[in-house]
């Protein structure tokens, strides 16, 4: 194994696993996810050179993963449009339920819109702070502050709603 | 616990926990094989931007059959199928609930024949095959989304041939309930499909949008050398 591969084996052992969590929080789609984040992570592979340089590489496996699952869903969105009734009116496919997550955090995830959950599940799975966020994301620092604000508010807001309540005596 | 009192960190904490046995199973040596086969497509010679989707084909034909005789494993991912060699010698065959294209289709029996599957692709039965009477038909589920089957190349005996079939498709309204997939079994190789392991049984779910479309389902068919039907699928190429 030569020491370019061994280092992307590293790599790719070091942070699959919370790529995958990042995209599947993103995305609601656990099968999705998995092919999205191998994909990407094949792609960072083919420029493992330029990737390894990357700042962040995580974030960009991240970001690679999140355009293919766009790209999927775009495709997919297209096709149903041929003849279908029950075709989403728009904006990202709905987060279900997943057999091995927890629903309920999946069903607050699905509340949110697409960047806060993105938001969230960079700062949360990567630990990437507020500019590697936006850097990740293509979006302006303010705004991951904003949204990751928002995202956090509404999280706290759903969980306490979904909390049973205790009652004393 | 009062949900109210959780801080920013303890509130991104405990959906870190939720997440924690979710896991990518891929092994590092797929991902670079398949990253090798991006490599190889990238350095072919630009055809062209109208011959761009050919030349990948052509590309990843080539890198799926270059170097060394037998299987030589496949890992691609598409969003109508995926073909993924394991390192036990298994191959997934994930067909998922869309369109295919008469590219698509094509490209999956290549990738199916380089990972050892000796299969061929078609958007029917041949014509004058069908099933015999003594032909079981064995329901695997009914399900949406898409499903993975898994097969084992070297345990299936010498000259079987498995054809998958994916009809063509037509888009309408329909209802997902009345489809399903099945694995039509020839008399003569009961023994032998049954080392096709696991048919059906990993489901995946798509978003619910994609659940109602009237596609119809793919199919694996088995024949055995002897089967009346082996001719016309040799000879019916896609």
């Amino acid at each position: 194994m030569s020491a370019q591969q061994a280092s992307f084996a590293e790599f790719y052992a070091q942070t699959r696993d919370d790529c995958l969590r990042a995209v599947f929080a993103s995305i609601g789609d656990r099968q999705a996810a998995e092919d999205c984040v191998a994909e990407a992570f094949a792609r960072a592979w083919a420029s493992w050179r330029k990737v390894s340089a990357h700042p962040v590489p995580r974030a960009w496996v991240i970001r690679t993963a999140l355009n293919l699952s766009v790209s999927s869903w775009r495709s997919r969105r297209r096709e149903v449009a041929v003849g279908e009734l029950t075709e989403p009116r728009g904006g990202w496919p709905p987060i279900s339920g997943s057999q091995d997550t927890d629903s309920g955090i999946m069903t607050i995830l699905a509340g949110l819109p697409l960047r806060q959950r993105q938001v969230v599940a960079l700062r949360v799975f990567l630990d990437l702070d507020t500019a590697a966020t936006a850097q990740a994301l293509g979006i302006a620092p303010g705004t991951v502050t904003a949204h990751l604000a928002r995202a956090t508010s509404a999280l706290r807001e759903q969980l306490t709603h979904a909390a049973p309540e205790e009652h004393d005596g | 616990m009062d949900n109210s009192d959780l801080s920013d960190d303890a509130l991104l904490e405990g959906m870190r926990n939720e997440f924690a046995h979710v896991r990518l199973g891929a092994p590092v040596e797929d991902v670079v094989a398949r990253g090798r086969q991006l490599r190889r497509r990238r350095a072919w010679p630009v055809l062209g931007a109208g011959t761009g989707t050919v030349a990948a084909v052509v590309a990843l034909t080539f890198s799926l059959a270059a170097s060394g005789a037998g299987p030589r494993g496949a890992h691609v991912v598409l969003d109508a199928w995926s073909v993924t060699s394991k390192p036990d010698g298994t191959v997934s065959l994930t067909i998922r609930d869309q369109p295919e294209s008469g590219q698509d289709r094509a490209r999956l029996g290549r990738a199916l024949r380089a990972a050892g599957v000796p299969a061929v692709v078609r958007t029917g039965l041949p014509s004058g095959c069908h099933p015999s009477v003594e032909v079981r038909r064995i329901k695997i589920s009914r399900h949406r989304g898409a499903v993975t089957w898994y097969l084992r190349p070297g345990k299936l005996a010498h000259g079987i041939r498995v054809v998958i079939v994916i009809p063509a498709v037509t888009v309408s309204r329909g209802t997902g309930s009345g489809r399903r997939v099945e694995l039509w079994e020839a008399p003569g190789a009961a023994r032998r499909v049954h080392e096709i392991e696991r048919a059906g049984r990993k489901l995946h779910g798509l978003p619910g949008h994609a659940n109602a479309r009237g596609l119809p389902l793919p199919q694996i068919v088995v024949y055995v050398p002897s089967a009346v039907c082996m001719w016309t699928v040799q000879q019916g190429s896609r």
